[in-house]
C-alpha cells in the first residue's frame, strides 16, 4: 500500500517544507523594509534605498538616521523576535505547557534583579555616582548586570533540576524564583529616589532602539548560536513531544536534554533581556501561531518558521510603537502585549481543543 | 528637595497614631488657652486704627501666590493652576498681640512674625539666607542635600533639626520643636497624609510651589512669601528690586547686541523617548532671554515635550549647543549612554553644558538653593554659554561645561 | 518454528521504594516468541515492576539479566534498541499525524537531525501495516478514537524494532472489541516476529485467554509464574484474586459471588450450549445448580437451538423462553 503522508512530517523525513519558508521570508523582508521607511522624520523612499546601497546622501542627517537609528533597531527587532520565539517554543515543549514562555524559569526576573541592583542600589544617589565614576558606565553596565542576574538564576534552576525529576515541580520553582526577585526589586523601589525609580521603570518598558552597532555584533552572535543550537536540538525536542517517559524509553538522556534546553533558552532570553529589557508575550504567542500556521508539531519545521514569524511580528510591533506619522513613541512592551494577547485568545478559541494542536 | 518631592509623590502611611494624638492634645491645650486670650478685651495693646504693615510687597512675576494687606493681618493666597482653572488655598497671617478678623473664620491662622519655622526644601533655605533669617528656622528636611555651609553648621550645632533624615517625615519631632508653621513642597491643595496630621495638631502647612513658576524672576519672587511671614517687607523690597534691576540690565545687553542665534537642544534620550524642554517651559523661557534658536520654540507645553529619538537626533546632529543632558557629567558619560552622540556637533565642539557647577557630594545642588534667589547670576551663566563675548569677565557658577 | 530463547531472567528481585517493598523474591523470566501477562489488581505494583525491569527505577534487591547483562548496566541508548514500551498515559501531541508518531519510534536509529533513511521508512510502513493503522497515516492523533490511537502507539513501539516490548495496561481506556483486537495483535506479533512481549493488565479474562505465560501477583507480594491453565488448576489463581467471599467457577473460568435465594436446587439437562446459558440464568436468579439427578427441580431442554423448549419435569409445564421459565419457577 502506498502511503503519501503530507502533513506532520514529510515523506522523506526532513520535516521541512519550502513553501511556508518562502512566504514568510517575503513577509519578513517586506516588514523589514517598511520599518526602515517609516519613522517620525520623513525621509523619501529613494533616499532610504540610496543609503542602504551605500551611496552618499544629499542629506547627511538622513543617512545617519537610517544607518544609526533605524537599521540597528530593525535588526534588533528581528533578533529579539526570533530569539524569544524559539525560547518560548522550547519551554512549551519541555514542560508540555501551552502557557510557557521563555521567561517561565525566572531567567528574565533574574535579569531584572541584576539591573535593579545597579539602578536602585540601596536608594542612594551617592552610590550611583560612585559606580559611574568607576568608569563602568552606561549601557554596558546594565547589560553585564542583567547577564549576571540571569546567570545566577540559571545556576539555581540547573542545580535544582539535578535533584528534581518532575517537570511540574521545576515550573513551580521557576515561578517562585521569579516572584522572589520581583519582591526584592519592589523593596528596592520603595526606598529609592524618583529619578532612580523612573530609570528602572523605563527599563522595564523594554527598548529596541538602545542597541548600538557594536553591541549588535555581540547580540547577533549570541542569538545566532542560540538559534543554531536549537535547530540541533530538533530531534530531542520531537522526542519530548511524547512526554519524558516515552522519550526516555527511546534512549533520550532526559537529564542532559533538560539541561541543554534550559541553557539554550537562557542564552536566548537572557541576552535579549540584557540588551533590550524584558519583552513579553512574543515568546508565548509565536509558537502557537507557528503551529497553527503549519499544522504540525515537528520541530524541524517549527524552528525555522518560528524564527521568521517571530522576527516579523516583532518588526510589526516596532513599526506600531513608532506611531508612524507622529513624533511620539510607545513602549514596545505595551505593544507586544496588546498584539500578543489577542493572538493567543484567537488561537485558543479557534482551535477549541488546545490539546489537539499542542 | 528630592526627598521632599518623593514624599510628596508617595503618600506614606503613618505610625504611632497614639503618640501623635497625645502630643496634639497637649498642643491643643496650649493653643486653647491662647485662644481664650484672643477676645478683643484680651488685647490691651491693640490699636484698631493702626496700619501694622507700612511696607507692602507687590507680586509682579510669581503666579503661585499673592498677598493682600489689612490693618493688622495679611491674607496669603497660594494658587494651583490647572490649565485655566485656579485653586486657591488661603492663610491668615495675624500680627502677634492682635485679634484675628472675626469675619474670616475657617482659615488657618499663623501668628507673625513667625519665629519657629520648618522649611522642608533647599529652595526655601536660599530665601532665608538672603533675608538673613536662619535663626527662625528650627527644622529642615535633611542635611544631606544642603549646599549652604551656614545651614550645615547650624544643623551640626543642633540649632536646626533634621525632620526627615531617613525618608519619612518625623511628625513627632516637628511637634516637639514647637513649630509654628511648616513650609513644604507640593501643590497647595494636595491632601498628603503627613500634612493632614500636622494640621490636626495645630501646625499650619504652607505648600510652596515655586517650582511651578515659568520664569526666573517669578521663581525668585517667592522670597517675598518668606519675608511676609517674618514682617521683613522693607528689606525684601529693597533686595529684590536690586536683583530685578540687574536682571533687566542683563536682558538689555543681549537685546541690544547683534549676536547670531545658535541652535540648541535640551534633555537626553531615556529609552526610545527623548524629552526636551517645552516651548513655554521654565527652562526655555530662561534660554530664550539669551537669544537662541530652538526647534520647538513654537510648542505650547509648560513642562517637557515627549518626542522620539529620531526627531531630536536630527537636530542634535547639527545643534551648536546641548544643554542639560539629564544626569551626564562628562563627555565620557555622554558616550556611555549612547555612542551615537559622538556624531553631534556639540559633542565634537565640546559645547555641552549641564547644571552641575555647584552640586554637592551628598547629591544636592546649589542651583536649587542659592540659585533660586540669584536669577541674575543664572541668567548671566546662560548668556555666557551662548555668547561668551557679552560677559567676558563672568565665570560660570551654576552651569558647567562637560569635559 | 524457531526455538524460543530466554531474554530476561530475574534473580531474587525485590522492587519498591525506600519506604516500602512492593513485590519481592521474584524469579521470573521472559522468552522470545511468547506473550507474557503480568496479572494483578490495581495498586499491586505492576507499573513498579515494569519500571524496574526497564531500568527506569532501581531495584531494592536482586538482579535482572537482560540478554545476559544486568539491565542497569546497559546504556539507555543501547537499551532503546532492545526494548520499547507502550504506556497508559494519554499525553500525545494532537498535532502530529499517526505517521509522524510512528516515525518517532525510529529515534534510536536516525541521524542526529532525525532524518529518516529508506530503511527507517520501510520499518515505519511495516509497523503501520502490522497494526492496521495505515489508513490514518495522515490523520492527526487528536482526531483518532482511543482504540486507534493506542494502535498507533503500538505501531510506534514496533517501529522501534526491538526484540522485547513492554506494554503497561495498554487496554485500560478501551472498549471490549478494541481490547480483544489489541491482545490478538500482540499475540500475533509475539508469534510471527519472535518477540518477547510483556503486558501488564488487571483484566483477568484477557490474560487467561491470550497469555502464553502468566506472572500472577499473589496476596503476599510474590509472583507465581506458569501457563494460565496450570495456575488455574493448581488453585493459585483463585487464591490470588480472592478477597472476601468470591467463588471461582472452574468451568467458566470466572469469579462469582453467588446469591442463593432459594432453598430448592435445580438440575438441568439438554444440549450443551443451551444448558450452559440456562444454568447462568438460574444462578443469577439465586438457584443453586445440582449436579445430581435427584434435585428437587429438574429441567429438560428439548428442541433446536433456535427454538428450544424448557420443561419443568414433575409438572411437565412447557416454556418457550428463559424469561418465561424463570417466571414459572418463581411462582412455585
Amino acid at each position: 500500500m502506498d502511503m503519501k503522508p503530507n502533513s506532520g512530517m514529510s515523506h522523506n523525513g526532513t520535516g521541512m517544507r519550502w513553501q511556508p519558508i518562502l512566504i514568510l521570508s517575503t513577509v519578513l523582508i517586506g516588514l523589514f523594509i517598511l520599518d526602515l521607511l517609516l519613522g517620525s522624520v520623513k525621509i523619501p523612499i529613494a533616499e532610504v534605498f540610496n543609503t542602504l546601497l551605500g551611496n552618499a546622501n544629499s542629506n547627511e542627517a538622513w543617512s545617519a538616521i537610517i544607518l544609526k537609528i533605524r537599521l540597528p533597531r530593525a535588526i534588533t527587532a528581528i533578533l529579539a523576535g526570533a530569539a524569544l520565539s524559539i525560547g518560548g517554543l522550547q519551554m512549551q515543549t519541555l514542560f508540555r505547557n501551552p502557557l510557557a514562555g521563555p521567561s517561565i524559569l525566572g531567567i528574565t526576573a533574574g535579569s531584572s534583579l541584576g539591573v535593579a541592583a545597579v539602578m536602585l542600589v540601596a536608594g542612594s544617589a551617592t552610590t550611583a555616582f560612585t559606580i559611574r565614576q568607576l568608569g563602568l558606565g552606561g549601557s554596558w553596565l546594565i547589560i553585564i548586570a542583567a547577564t549576571i542576574g540571569a546567570a545566577l538564576v540559571l545556576l539555581l534552576i540547573l542545580g535544582i533540576s539535578f535533584k528534581i525529576r518532575d517537570n511540574v515541580v521545576m515550573l513551580i520553582v521557576g515561578i517562585m524564583v521569579a516572584n522572589i526577585t520581583i519582591a526584592i526589586v519592589s523593596i528596592w523601589q520603595y526606598f529609592s529616589d524618583p529619578e532612580q525609580m523612573q530609570e528602572y521603570i523605563l527599563w522595564t518598558f523594554g527598548s529596541l532602539g538602545g542597541v548600538t552597532n557594536e553591541q549588535l555584533k555581540i547580540l547577533s552572535l549570541i542569538v545566532g548560536i542560540g538559534i543554531v543550537s536549537t535547530f540541533f536540538l530538533s530531534k530531542t525536542l520531537n522526542a519530548l513531544l511524547l512526554g519524558e517517559n516515552y522519550a526516555q524509553s527511546m534512549g533520550l538522556n532526559i537529564r542532559r536534554s533538560r539541561i541543554l534546553i534550559i541553557i539554550v533558552t537562557s542564552l536566548l532570553a537572557g541576552s535579549i533581556t540584557g540588551f533590550c529589557g524584558p519583552i513579553g508575550f512574543v515568546g508565548i504567542a509565536v509558537p502557537h501561531l507557528t503551529r497553527s500556521f503549519l499544522n504540525t508539531s515537528d520541530h524541524k519545521a517549527l524552528i525555522p518558521n518560528c524564527v521568521l514569524i517571530g522576527a516579523s511580528l516583532m518588526l510589526l510591533c516596532d513599526i506600531i510603537s513608532q506611531v508612524p506619522g507622529s513624533q511620539t513613541v510607545l513602549p514596545i512592551n505595551a505593544i507586544t502585549a496588546m498584539i500578543g494577547s489577542p493572538i493567543v485568545i484567537w488561537i485558543i478559541v479557534k482551535r477549541r481543543n488546545l490539546k489537539a494542536s499542542f | 528637595m528630592t526627598m521632599e518631592t518623593k514624599r510628596f509623590l508617595r503618600k506614606s502611611p503613618s505610625m504611632n497614631h497614639v503618640k501623635i494624638i497625645f502630643l496634639s492634645l497637649a498642643l491643643l491645650q496650649l493653643s486653647c488657652s491662647q485662644k481664650s486670650k484672643e477676645d478683643q478685651s484680651n488685647f490691651p495693646d491693640f490699636d484698631a486704627t493702626r496700619d501694622y504693615f507700612p511696607s507692602k510687597v507687590e507680586i509682579g512675576h510669581s503666579i503661585g501666590f499673592d498677598v493682600v494687606y489689612h490693618k493688622n493681618y495679611k491674607e496669603l493666597h497660594l494658587f494651583r493652576h490647572y490649565n485655566d482653572v485656579v485653586d486657591t488655598v488661603s492663610f491668615l497671617l495675624v500680627q502677634r498681640g492682635t485679634p484675628p478678623p472675626s469675619n474670616k473664620k475657617g482659615l488657618s491662622v499663623i501668628q507673625i512674625p513667625a519665629k519657629r519655622i520648618v522649611a522642608m526644601s533647599t529652595t526655601h533655605l536660599g530665601m532665608f539666607e538672603m533675608m538673613e533669617s536662619l535663626e527662625y528656622v528650627v527644622g529642615i528636611e535633611s542635611k544631606q542635600y544642603v549646599s549652604s555651609e551656614k545651614v550645615k553648621a547650624l544643623v551640626d550645632k543642633g540649632e536646626i533639626l533634621e525632620m526627615e533624615p531617613a525618608g519619612a517625615l518625623n511628625i513627632e519631632s516637628v511637634i516637639a520643636a514647637q513649630t509654628e508653621v511648616l513650609i513644604g513642597v507640593g501643590y497647595p491643595n494636595s491632601q498628603n497624609d503627613e500634612h493632614q496630621q500636622l494640621v490636626s495638631a495645630g501646625i499650619p502647612v504652607l505648600l510652596n510651589s515655586d517650582w511651578q513658576e515659568l520664569n526666573l524672576l517669578g521663581r525668585a519672587e517667592w522670597v517675598k512669601m518668606i519675608a511676609v511671614l517674618l514682617n521683613k517687607e522693607e528689606e525684601v523690597i529693597r533686595k529684590f528690586n536690586q536683583i530685578e534691576e540687574e536682571f533687566n540690565e542683563i536682558i538689555e545687553v543681549v537685546a541690544k547686541s547683534d549676536v547670531a542665534k545658535p541652535l540648541v537642544i535640551t534633555g537626553v534620550a531615556m529609552g526610545d523617548a527623548w524629552h526636551v524642554s517645552g516651548g513655554k517651559s521654565f527652562a526655555f523661557n530662561a534660554m530664550q532671554l539669551a537669544k537662541v534658536n530652538y526647534p520647538w520654540k513654537g510648542d505650547n507645553s509648560t513642562g517637557s515635550l515627549k518626542l522620539d529619538f529620531e526627531t531630536v537626533y536630527e537636530f542634535g546632529l547639527k545643534a551648536d549647543f546641548w544643554i542639560a543632558p539629564g544626569s551626564a557629567r562628562t563627555l565620557e558619560g555622554i558616550l556611555e549612554r549612547d555612542t551615537r552622540y559622538q556624531d553631534f556637533l556639540s559633542y565634537k565642539n565640546k559645547a555641552i553644558y549641564n547644571i552641575i557647577g555647584r552640586d554637592t557630594e551628598g547629591g544636592g545642588n546649589d542651583y536649587y538653593e542659592s540659585g533660586i534667589i540669584n536669577p541674575h547670576i543664572v541668567l548671566r551663566d546662560i548668556i555666557k554659554i551662548f555668547h561668551p563675548a557679552l560677559f567676558p569677565d563672568h565665570q560660570l557658577v551654576y552651569y558647567k561645561q562637560l569635559k | 518454528m524457531k526455538p524460543s530463547s530466554t531474554i530476561l531472567t530475574t534473580k531474587n528481585l525485590t522492587v519498591g521504594y525506600a519506604s516500602k517493598q512492593v513485590l519481592k523474591d521474584l524469579n521470573i523470566s521472559l522468552k522470545s516468541g511468547e506473550l507474557t501477562c503480568l496479572l494483578g489488581p490495581n495498586g499491586a505494583g505492576k507499573s513498579t515492576l515494569i519500571r524496574t525491569l526497564s531500568a527506569i527505577q532501581q531495584p531494592l534487591q536482586g538482579t535482572t539479566q537482560f540478554f545476559d547483562r544486568e539491565v542497569n548496566s546497559i546504556s539507555k541508548k543501547e537499551l532503546a534498541t532492545k526494548l520499547s514500551m507502550v504506556l497508559t498515559e494519554k499525553a500525545t501531541p494532537g498535532n502530529l499525524t499517526a505517521y509522524a508518531v510512528v516515525a518517532l519510534g525510529r529515534f534510536p536509529y536516525t541521524s542526529w537531525l532525525g532524518t529518516l533513511s529508506e530503511q527507517d521508512v520501510l520499518k515505519i510502513k511495516w509497523a503501520m501495516k502490522a497494526t492496521g493503522t495505515v489508513e490514518f497515516a495522515n490523520t492527526h492523533i487528536a482526531e483518532l478514537s482511543d482504540g486507534e490511537r493506542q494502535k498507533v502507539m503500538i505501531a510506534r513501539a514496533l517501529a522501534q524494532d526491538t526484540p522485547v516490548i513492554y506494554l503497561d495496561e495498554p487496554t485500560a481506556h478501551l472498549d471490549l472489541p478494541n481490547r480483544i483486537e489489541i491482545f490478538h495483535l500482540l499475540k500475533k506479533l509475539a508469534r510471527e516476529e519472535d518477540k518477547a512481549i510483556l503486558i501488564s493488565t488487571h483484566e483477568m479474562n484477557m490474560a487467561l485467554a491470550n497469555a502464553d505465560k502468566l506472572w500472577l501477583i499473589n496476596n503476599n507480594k510474590t509472583i507465581s509464574k506458569g501457563t494460565p491453565e496450570d495456575l488455574v488448576l493448581k488453585g493459585i489463581l483463585e487464591k490470588a484474586f480472592t478477597a472476601g467471599d468470591l467463588n471461582f467457577n472452574y468451568e467458566t473460568g470466572e469469579f462469582q459471588k453467588p446469591l442463593i435465594q432459594h432453598e430448592l436446587t435445580v438440575y438441568v439437562e439438554g444440549p450443551e450450549v443451551i444448558k450452559i446459558w440456562t444454568k447462568r440464568a438460574l444462578e443469577r436468579n439465586g438457584y443453586a445448580i445440582d449436579k445430581e439427578q435427584n434435585a428437587e427441580i429438574k429441567i429438560q431442554i428439548t428442541g433446536m437451538i433456535q427454538n428450544p423448549n424448557w420443561i419443568i419435569k414433575p409438572q411437565k409445564k412447557i416454556y418457550k423462553s428463559i424469561e418465561h421459565l424463570l417466571k414459572g419457577l418463581n411462582t412455585k
